[in-house]
């Protein structure tokens, strides 16, 4: 399967600039999971963990509200807050 | 006698100058890498969500949002992102003479924000300034438009909050009809040696006449090769300033002044380089690009609820990111050249001095030697 990009963003930092396999994203409209090829999307974000998936290794982050953008091989997440949760 | 205390006075004085500025361009370069660093996180956010906004402005019908429509631009305004200190150079003189040529000719203003056609109607323009900055308040309080907004007090290093306020007011104001158009007019820091005063129009969104606003084409493209220098932000002004950059170099920038506003005429001037409006869905020119349209959930308009507030906050807070960079920058620039200067100064005045001083000896001496010929 592909891999997308996938980059969040906050107004200070990069807060994590990969290559994963599915990312699940906290929308507004419920979370929805993201892998490649999906259609392109742009979607505000709830509060809430954003779960990334890279090489069978999980990443989670906080977010605290945001957008995100999601094209075939890419997803950039605007976060209004976000921190790598460590495990 | 005198002459060498004198000259002996200034010596010492414009040593202590030098040692001020010299300390002021340590502090401010200092200061300067930590901004630095902020920059670029600031602006790639930034123009990310612009040209998400720019998106939604391209393919939604103007009535379907406020912040849409297209007003008869009555009360143009323009935030001018300032320092609240001085010694910077040229630095706030730049930015105050940009903004001054945008309030004589408003009618750039007023087209731009119309968007497509230009209007017609010139109905009498009042231009209203807001001022972030105590020099740049100072300046329009004594030669007007008096600011109807002024911020002052700006912390050292630019804040979220700060800018959430001032974004909040101002579109409160645009709301309101009290303005109906907002750029920025601020410094875009280009490096440590250079920054250009720039003009970003804000609100209402500009809607480009014939090209939907996505000019992600090339910009994104750069993206997946790590973000290169080169920002584009909006479609037409993006390749317009890289051309620029292009022909002029870096260094001298600071000069070029017809950057932004006058000179800029949305969408055109990028058909070579991306030849297909999303619309065609066809990405022929760079086959890797996300140039594809986007779909809005729940749908453009409430996203656009959502996410101007935040584009305007991210904005704003770039700006101000840019623009303390910039100040730093300039202050760096100017404090290392008093330094020079001074420097000079002091070695021009111990020449002199130390003339006067051996013009002096050499009198007392022949006095001395006149003396002992008389007394033999």
């Amino acid at each position: 399967m592909s891999d997308i990009a996938l980059r969040i963003l906050t107004r200070q930092k990069v807060v994590l600039n990969a290559r994963v396999t599915s990312v699940i994203v906290p929308g507004t409209e419920g979370d929805f999971e993201v892998l490649g090829n999906h259609t392109p999307l742009v979607t505000v974000l709830r509060p809430g963990r954003i779960v990334a998936t890279c090489n069978g290794e999980r990443k989670n982050i906080e977010v605290a509200g945001g957008f995100v953008m999601v094209t075939p091989d890419r997803v950039d997440i605007l976060a209004e807050r976000a921190d790598l949760t460590p495990r | 006698m005198e002459e060498l205390r004198d000259l002996r006075r200034r010596i010492r004085s414009i040593r202590g100058t030098q040692q001020i500025t010299r300390a002021m361009s340590l502090v401010a370069s200092t200061r300067l890498r930590r901004i630095e660093r902020m920059v670029e996180p600031a602006r790639t956010y930034a123009e990310d969500l612009r040209r998400v906004v720019l998106d939604i402005a391209a393919r939604t019908p103007p009535w379907a949002h406020p912040l849409l429509k297209p007003r008869d631009v009555a009360t143009p305004a323009y935030l001018v992102i300032t320092s609240d200190r001085g010694l910077a150079g040229g630095y706030n003189a730049e930015i105050q003479r940009r903004a001054t040529e945008l309030l004589r000719t408003p009618d750039v203003g007023r087209r731009r924000a119309a968007g497509a056609a230009s209007v017609a109607a010139p109905t009498p323009v009042a231009v209203a300034v807001a001022v972030a900055g105590r020099k740049g308040r100072d300046f329009f309080r004594r030669r007007g438009p008096a600011p109807f907004r002024e911020y002052v007090h700006l912390p050292d290093s630019p804040d979220e909050d700060l800018a959430a306020k001032i974004s909040e007011d101002l579109l409160a104001q645009y709301f309101e009809g009290r303005i109906d158009s907002l750029s920025l007019v601020f410094a875009r820091f280009v490096s440590r040696g250079a920054y250009r005063p720039e003009v970003l129009q804000l609100l209402p969104i500009e809607r480009p006449p014939e090209r939907p606003g996505w000019g992600g084409g090339e910009s994104a493209a750069a993206d997946a090769e790590g973000r290169s220098q080169s920002q584009s932000q909006s479609q037409g002004r993006g390749q317009e300033r890289r051309r620029g950059e292009d022909q002029g170099g870096r260094e001298d920038v600071q000069r070029r002044k017809n950057q932004g506003g006058s000179a800029t005429s949305d969408g055109d001037g990028d058909g070579g380089k991306d030849s297909d409006g999303d619309e065609t869905g066809g990405n022929g020119a760079h086959p890797e690009d996300l140039d594809l349209p986007f779909g809005y959930e729940p749908s453009p308009e409430s996203v656009l609820d959502r996410l101007f507030p935040h584009y305007l906050v991210s904005v704003v807070y770039a700006a101000l990111v840019e623009a303390k960079a910039s100040e730093l920058a300039a202050r760096t620039i100017a404090m290392d050249s008093a330094t020079d200067n001074a420097g000079e100064l002091i070695e021009r005045l111990t020449l002199t001095y130390n003339r006067a001083r051996q013009a002096e000896i050499t009198q007392e001496i022949s006095e001395i030697a006149t003396g002992a010929e008389s007394l033999r």
